[in-house]
């Protein structure tokens, strides 16, 4: 969702239908997380055994299957089948899952709204831990053996690199200049062209910048700064440093509105 | 291959299947997103019991553009291209701002309607950086979906209070003080109390004027306070006094000393003063009688400890304006924490190295005086042995100060005890002679004011607090003093007001008077 306003709907009721159901909270290493990200979503990734023998603790186990364990890419190395899964308890704090759902495209007619599940409680955490075994001993000195690899290496070049050749006038130049020849000279305009533009802008901000009006009325700085001067103050001190602001009589802004239409009448006079 | 029974919830599956199966599968469910929600256990929460629960994420905008942005965008005082410019002139000084990402922001959790609970849960970093989390739910046919979990949320409790400012809470901060300076005030109102009633009335007479007074200088901040412990305190003064007068002569020597040192040793009495003991068992059995408390429990104790400074300060002052110097202060100090030195050796033996040098006078002194004090405590002091003579030291104390102050109750407190040595003797006599000396200087202070509650002190205080109006300032004593009749009240207190000549101002029409606090 990049849109800044809330322009989905977004419900804020939080979906209170599965709070009461507990779930798992299983950790895993990141490379079976890696398998699991790219397994279709309809096959089975895994088996979750749960073996109890009486007067024992539950032994929980997750194999994974053997098409996930087939999802590699070429020069990957072998991930262990089996893993253990130690059992504890949610202590010292209360855990919950919530998902967001967020609507998969924005721009249908009427766009589903943003919404909010609870989806359970955690009842227990399993940490998924790999059998030392020769395969998970292999994955984890490739990872190691990566990891040590250094990020940059040194090569031996046989000719001088050359990124860039000297240039007598650069394409951004040539255009500027270009697209100001073709406006032409600013010329200047007819006085009541101009303090209409003036009044427009004014209309929209208190404080301009010469510069902007420059480019708003297009017309030549010194011609401008004549007729800014009859209707507009010069800011020399700081809030607004350096900015033009119509004359007291030729505003009429929001603050102002009981004085308005005599301002007008005013400011058509000294037209 | 799905699991025999069909089963609910994990912990369902029975004892009797010794091993049983569950696929697992992973929905590519694109449009959810699995999150943690992380609460502490402190908290209580109980997911179960959630109604109406309303999470959003939170709108800090405003925070986050920061303060500058309340300028128009448009209209009257904006600026054509304020934004752009600003911006630009960030970049100039290497500042790249980052746009406000709404997806990003907490959330805002609250459960139970308006009145209810609100919580604040911030994304937390870190947690799966090396491992995967996932979820595990049962789907409808018995198999296991596995979600993948995004991101953890910390929810924390939002107050709901406001917290104060930086000034309030300065301000506030100097009532606190304030609070402690009123015992100062009311010490030095007790002693003038009882020294004006001194001299002429018998000893059980005068203690019943000085607690009457006391009574009388109740103020409705502190009535709980005062009532737990004037009797104590009061014991406690008496037993400064004496130690003061005792090392008053040896005093003078050590002043550059104790100046010096003044501040570091301050500063450990407070953190020592808490489990002190030794010095608490002999106050208290200063007056059994009238001291509802003589088995202090650890709370109480700690409370009087607190306050047991302000009263030390109170002591000094009012025996500073005796003499009237400032090194005489310092030289009070110095004796308080001689008196806590002793107690403070066990704990203390790794910095003792370091105050060698400073003790050594302190010391000298107490040979001579007694070899009952410091030196013999430095063993630890849980032998009973160690705190006798401890106790017998007050006692006795307490037997000749009984001559002047009052006291048929410190006969109650033992007088079989051992060990009155000729040194002990030779403070005792110190003591009596010393013990004279104040009152001769104290009365000068009128013990009229304190008649029907109404003192001079107590409205200065009021008025240096706020401005009041006189209506405002009689009811403060009324609501204290029953008894008085009002007239009388009226009188007092305009006698007072003439003496004090507070400043007057006329706010809507009433006149409020205050003084300028110093």
């Amino acid at each position: 969702m990049t849109t800044p306003t809330p322009a989905p709907h977004i419900d804020r009721e939080l979906d209170l239908s599965n709070t009461g159901r507990g779930v798992w909270l299983v950790k895993v290493p990141k490379y079976i997380a890696n398998k699991w990200e790219k397994a279709p979503g309809n096959i089975e990734v895994g088996k979750l055994k749960i073996s109890r023998a009486p007067g024992q603790r539950a032994q929980v186990q997750l194999s994974l299957s053997e098409a996930v364990l087939c999802l590699k890419e070429p020069g990957e190395q072998n991930i262990p089948k089996e893993h253990r899964l130690d059992v504890s308890n949610v202590t010292r704090q209360s855990l919950g899952v919530f998902s967001h759902a967020t609507p998969s495209n924005t721009d249908a007619v009427i766009p589903e709204s943003e919404k909010l599940y609870m989806e359970g409680r955690i009842v227990q955490k399993l940490e998924c831990r790999p059998y030392a075994d020769n395969t998970y001993y292999k994955l984890k000195s490739e990872s190691i053996r990566k990891a040590s690899m250094p990020q940059r290496q040194v090569q031996q070049l046989d000719r001088i690199v050359q990124n860039f050749k000297p240039v007598s006038d650069h394409k951004h130049n040539i255009d500027y200049i270009k697209k100001k020849s073709a406006e032409g000279k600013k010329a200047r305009d007819d006085k009541d062209a101009v303090l209409n533009m003036l009044f427009a802008a004014f209309e929209k901000h208190q404080y301009y910048n010469i510069k902007d009006l420059q480019k708003i009325t297009r017309q030549p700085i010194v011609y401008l700064k004549e007729i800014l001067k009859e209707v507009c103050n010069y800011n020399l001190k700081n809030p607004h440093k350096n900015m033009w602001e119509l004359k007291p009589e030729y505003r009429h802004y929001k603050s102002e509105q009981a004085a308005e239409t005599k301002e007008e009448k005013n400011s058509s006079d000294s037209d | 291959m799905t699991s025999p029974g069909p089963s609910n919830s994990f912990q369902q599956s029975s004892a009797a299947a010794s091993v049983q199966e569950f696929k697992i599968r992973v929905p590519k469910n694109v449009k959810k997103k699995y999150h943690v929600m992380r609460f502490n256990a402190t908290l209580n929460v109980d997911f179960a019991k959630w109604t109406h629960v309303k999470m959003e994420r939170e709108n800090n905008i405003k925070e986050f553009k920061g303060l500058d942005e309340d300028m128009p965008k448009f209209g009257a005082g904006s600026e054509y291209g304020r934004d752009v410019r600003e911006e630009a002139r960030r970049k100039k000084f290497g500042i790249i701002s980052r746009k406000y990402k709404p997806e990003d922001q907490p959330w805002i959790l609250k459960v139970g309607g308006k009145t209810g609970k609100k919580f604040k849960g911030i994304r937390e970093g870190g947690v799966s950086e090396h491992a995967a989390f996932y979820v595990f739910t049962h789907a409808a046919d018995g198999a296991i979906d596995a979600y993948p979990l995004q991101e953890w949320y910390n929810f924390q409790p939002i107050q709901r209070y406001k917290a104060l400012s930086a000034e309030e809470a300065d301000e506030e901060f100097g009532r606190r003080n304030k609070v402690l300076n009123y015992f100062s005030l009311m010490f030095r109102k007790r002693m003038r109390g009882d020294d004006a009633a001194d001299d002429a009335d018998d000893p059980d007479e005068k203690k019943l004027k000085g607690s009457k007074a006391k009574k009388d200088l109740k103020l409705s901040e502190m009535d709980e306070w005062i009532d737990s412990d004037d009797d104590s305190s009061n014991s406690e003064n008496e037993k400064d006094k004496d130690n003061d007068s005792d090392t008053g002569a040896n005093n003078k020597k050590k002043k550059k000393k104790a100046a010096a040192n003044k501040k570091k040793k301050k500063v450990e009495d407070e953190a020592f003063e808490e489990s002190d003991d030794g010095d608490e068992e002999g106050r208290e059995r200063d007056y059994i009688s009238d001291s509802s408390e003589s088995e202090s429990d650890h709370e109480t104790k700690a409370n009087k400890e607190l306050k047991g400074v302000a009263e030390e300060d109170a002591l000094r002052k009012l025996l500073a304006s005796d003499e009237d110097s400032e090194e005489e202060q310092e030289n009070k100090e110095q004796e308080e924490e001689q008196e806590d030195e002793p107690t403070k050796e066990g704990e203390e033996r790794a910095s003792k190295l370091t105050k060698k040098k400073k003790n050594k006078p302190d010391d000298a002194k107490k040979d001579s005086s007694s070899e009952l004090s410091s030196d013999s405590d430095t063993d630890p002091e849980t032998t009973p042995a160690v705190k006798k003579p401890k106790k017998s030291k007050s006692n006795d104390k307490n037997g000749l100060t009984a001559s002047t102050s009052a006291a048929g109750s410190a006969n109650t407190s033992r007088s079989g005890t051992p060990t009155p040595s000729a040194a002990q003797a030779a403070v005792a006599a110190a003591n009596a002679a010393n013990s004279n000396m104040p009152p001769a200087k104290r009365p000068k202070l009128d013990a009229s004011y304190s008649e029907c509650g109404v003192t001079e002190e107590a409205v200065r205080r009021y008025l240096a607090r706020k401005p009041m109006t006189t209506t405002e300032l009689l009811t403060k004593f009324k609501s204290k003093r029953t008894g008085v009749s009002s007239d009388r009240l009226v009188e007092t207190m305009t006698q007072i007001l003439k003496r004090i000549n507070p400043v007057k101002q006329n706010i809507n029409g009433k006149m409020y008077l205050s003084i300028k606090s110093t």
